[in-house]
């Protein structure tokens, strides 16, 4: 591969918007000027371990199935990158484990986007990117039938206090419910949405993908004033080599994308200092994402009716003083934090609910793991100065800004509430909140915008101050979804694609 | 300037207590003495056992943590433990002494490590030394956290059969690739938790029957 190849373009960091535009542009673009198809490479840190066939969704593939044990991607090698937010390392990204609410972008998203950074998007211009993610990703209603005894505590009593309660949209295909969802499993059925169907359609195009090849630096170089991107230097298997291409797409993820520009060079000059090769101040700014809170209970009834837990699930949306849509967003799940982790023995031993230990922890232990349940609220933050990415991953924000707090309070509030008239009520309910927070679906750190001083691309996600240099992965996205961040990025990504395939790889484009 | 003399005394408590890994049980008193004996010596793994067994009792027809001894449970919570100096457990096991005088953690019986075990986790009997306090809680939070980690991963039961590069071999008697099944020949931390283990194959058929009739595509 390295050495004497030039590609058409080197995409890095195969994650889920990775994988979405190597394969597409792999598929639909063309050399501009021979019409020839693309040689296109796709380069990523971690290993390729879900290899196998094409998605058998409900099955699963042999080979793939043989891989994925009843373990959470924090419990693989290898460890995920040691940046803040989480991180999966390897061909695939988070798009092979995320927990598969799908949450398309909304109108208000389009709306606060432009508002803060000048991007051109919006709803219709995004109109065919949002019907493929829907059709590649899946995307419906929960399953009505599937839903808990828990999930129908929720419903009831949220629904008698007024809420209006509508299933929260998942991305699955003949799922079959096995329980093993939620933070961090990979799904042994293929039957989540993923990046799979991608990985497929790049090797299917031909698409060259090189695992446990972790991108050091991109290669910028001056032609005249110019800085042009003109390739990346990568380490694998403790040997450097370099990768030269047309087209360099940086699809790295929130973290991993301003840590790697930084490191070449490209960042804002009080961070780079004399090691600033191209100035741009706002690579590694605007970090943004949702906050959330869980309201944790125990009861006494069995809340997953005998089964091992489901993944469908009900909630309720809130405006907010303006009217948007979904400031404030409440779901029950039948464990606290995601889903049904809290089935595994040894994370349930840790429930926030256990006793401290012995015979009382033991007791626990037996019947708890059917038991335990919470109210998660995720809010999107109010307008707040928004966190920082450092050159090693590490994110800078404010963890306890009043106001923030404030609205957390007003969330759990509701959740209380809901909880106080379920029948049969908790037996046990933990009023105690921290008062920090953590932002989570971490997006924005190099956003697209209209120009240099507001923003890192422009709206066809060319860098605006390098040459050949595009960047299309979670860092782009100027501001927190109203609903996480998964299936807004993958839109963008599936829009990257679109707006990069017609400018430039095209026949008769420049 | 340095303190000669606090030198000297804290290299000689450390080399008392780290050159061979092992301390002495010195002033045994009271009546009940759990299972050290008067004189014997205490290793990191004693020390660990005791919380094991503390953590997680046994009693006849309960099973816990203790009846997987003859399959080498310490020796695997130990493994986790390498960032746990023998330093820190000694002092742990010697500071039981605050609330039980002349006595030390291993030489106590089930109920009185547990009131110990309390007594570290408020702090309370400590707090004229918070630095002592805040140790004592920490080896209570490591060995805690391993234990538990250990114990309820169906230890073990746990090991998942791999080739040199990691992937899961499946054996022969296994097509549908269930890897670590929860079998009936032991009680480990998965019976107790009534857990069944990873989705097996008849379950996995039953549950796609099902799902053929509400919601799917073929
Ligand atoms: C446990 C979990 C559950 C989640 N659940 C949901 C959910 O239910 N709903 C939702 O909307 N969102 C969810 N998310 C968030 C969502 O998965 C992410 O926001 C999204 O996948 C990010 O996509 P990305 O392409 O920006 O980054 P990633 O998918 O992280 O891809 C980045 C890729 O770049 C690679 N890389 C980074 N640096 C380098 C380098 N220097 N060289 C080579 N390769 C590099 C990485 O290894 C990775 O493969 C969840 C996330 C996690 C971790
Ligand atoms: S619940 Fe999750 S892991 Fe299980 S089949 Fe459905 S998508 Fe796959």
């Amino acid at each position: 591969m390295e050495g004497s190849v030039t590609y058409d373009a080197v995409v890095v960091g195969a994650g889920s918007a990775g994988c979405i535009v190597a394969a597409r542009i792999a598929e639909r673009g063309v050399n501009p000027r021979t019409g020839d198809r693309l040689r296109i490479a796709l380069i990523e840190g971690g290993p390729y371990y879900f290899k196998g066939g094409p998605p058998r969704p409900g099955y699963g593939d042999p080979e793939r199935r043989r891989r994925i044990t009843n373990i959470r991607f924090l419990e693989f090698k290898p460890q995920p990158w040691p940046y803040d937010g989480l991180q999966n390392k390897m061909v695939g990204g988070c798009g092979l484990h995320w927990g598969g609410n799908a949450y398309l972008p909304f109108d208000e998203d389009f709306d606060h986007w432009r508002q803060v950074s000048g991007v051109d998007w919006s709803p219709e211009k995004f109109a065919e990117a949002k019907a493929e993610i829907t059709q590649m990703y899946h995307i419906h209603s929960s399953i009505l039938e599937n839903m808990n005894r828990g999930n129908l505590l929720f419903h009831d009593a949220a629904s008698s206090l007024g809420y209006k309660v509508t299933p929260v949209p998942m991305s699955r295909y003949n799922c079959i419910n096995c329980g093993y969802c939620g933070s961090g499993h990979f799904c042994k059925y293929d039957a989540k949405g993923t990046t799979l169907p991608y990985i497929d359609l790049a090797e299917r195009n031909g698409v060259e993908i090189i695992p446990d090849a972790e991108v050091e630096k991109i290669l910028i170089e001056k032609r005249g004033t110019t800085p042009v991107a003109e390739g990346v230097r990568y380490v694998r298997s403790g040997q450097a080599g370099e990768l030269r291409a047309d087209k360099v797409i940086v699809t790295c993820g929130t973290s991993g994308t301003p840590v790697l520009l930084l490191r070449s060079g490209y960042g804002p000059r009080e961070v780079l200092g004399d090691r600033t090769i191209v100035e741009n101040p706002n690579v590694g700014k605007h970090l943004d994402g949702d906050i959330g809170r869980s309201v944790v209970c125990l009861f006494d009834v069995d809340l997953k009716d005998g089964s091992r837990g489901g993944v469908e699930r009900w909630q309720l949306s809130l405006t907010d003083s303006q009217g948007r849509h979904g400031w404030m967003n409440v779901q029950m799940n039948d464990s606290p934090n995601c889903s049904v982790d809290e089935m595994y023995p040894h994370l349930l031993a840790f429930h926030p609910m256990a006793p401290e230990f012995g015979w009382e922890h033991k007791e626990f232990m037996r019947t708890a793991g059917k038991r335990v349940g919470g109210i998660s609220v995720t809010l999107r933050a109010p307008d707040w100065e928004r966190g920082v990415v450092d050159p090693n991953g590490k994110h800078l924000y404010r963890r306890d800004d009043p106001a923030i707090l404030k609205r957390l309070d007003e969330g759990a509030e509701v959740a209380l509430a809901i909880i106080d008239r379920m029948n049969p009520r908790p037996v046990r309910v933990n009023r105690k909140f921290p008062n920090r927070y953590t932002v989570s679906h971490n997006v924005g750190t190099c956003r697209a915008g209209e120009n240099r001083k507001t923003s890192v691309v422009n709206s066809d996600f060319e860098c605006h101050d390098v040459e050949n240099l595009f960047l299309a992965s979670g860092e782009v996205v100027p501001s927190g979804s109203l609903g996480h961040s998964h299936i807004p990025i993958c839109t963008v990504a599936a829009y990257a694609w679109r707006r990069i395939v017609a400018n430039h790889f095209s026949r008769g484009t420049p | 300037m340095e303190d000669p003399k606090g030198r000297d005394h804290e290299l000689s408590r450390r080399a008392f207590l780290t050159t061979t890994g092992k301390a002495v049980i010195t002033g045994l008193a009271g009546a009940a003495v759990g299972e050290a004996v008067r004189g014997a010596e205490v290793t990191r793994r004693d020390i660990v056992a005791a919380l094991g067994d503390t953590l997680v009792p046994s009693a006849p027809g309960d099973p816990g943590y203790r009846d997987l001894e003859s399959y080498g449970i310490t020796d695997e919570v130990l493994q986790g433990l390498s960032g746990l100096s023998d330093e820190m457990l000694q002092g742990f096991n010697a500071a039981a002494e605050a609330v039980f005088p002349g006595r030390t953690f291993v030489a106590l019986a089930g109920g009185e490590r547990a009131r110990y075990l309390k007594a570290v986790i408020e702090g309370a009997v400590f707090k004229s030394n918070p630095q002592q306090a805040q140790q004592l809680q920490q080896v209570y939070t490591m060995v805690r956290t391993r234990v538990f980690t250990v114990y309820y991963s169906n230890f073990p039961e746990n090991k998942i059969p791999a080739d040199a590069s990691g992937v899961p071999v499946p054996t022969s008697k296994d097509p549908h690739q269930i890897f670590n099944p929860n079998t009936s020949r032991l009680v480990t931390g998965w019976d107790v938790a009534g857990y069944k283990g990873p989705v097996r194959w008849e379950e996995e058929e039953a549950l796609r029957a099902r799902m053929k009739k509400i919601h799917w595509h073929e």
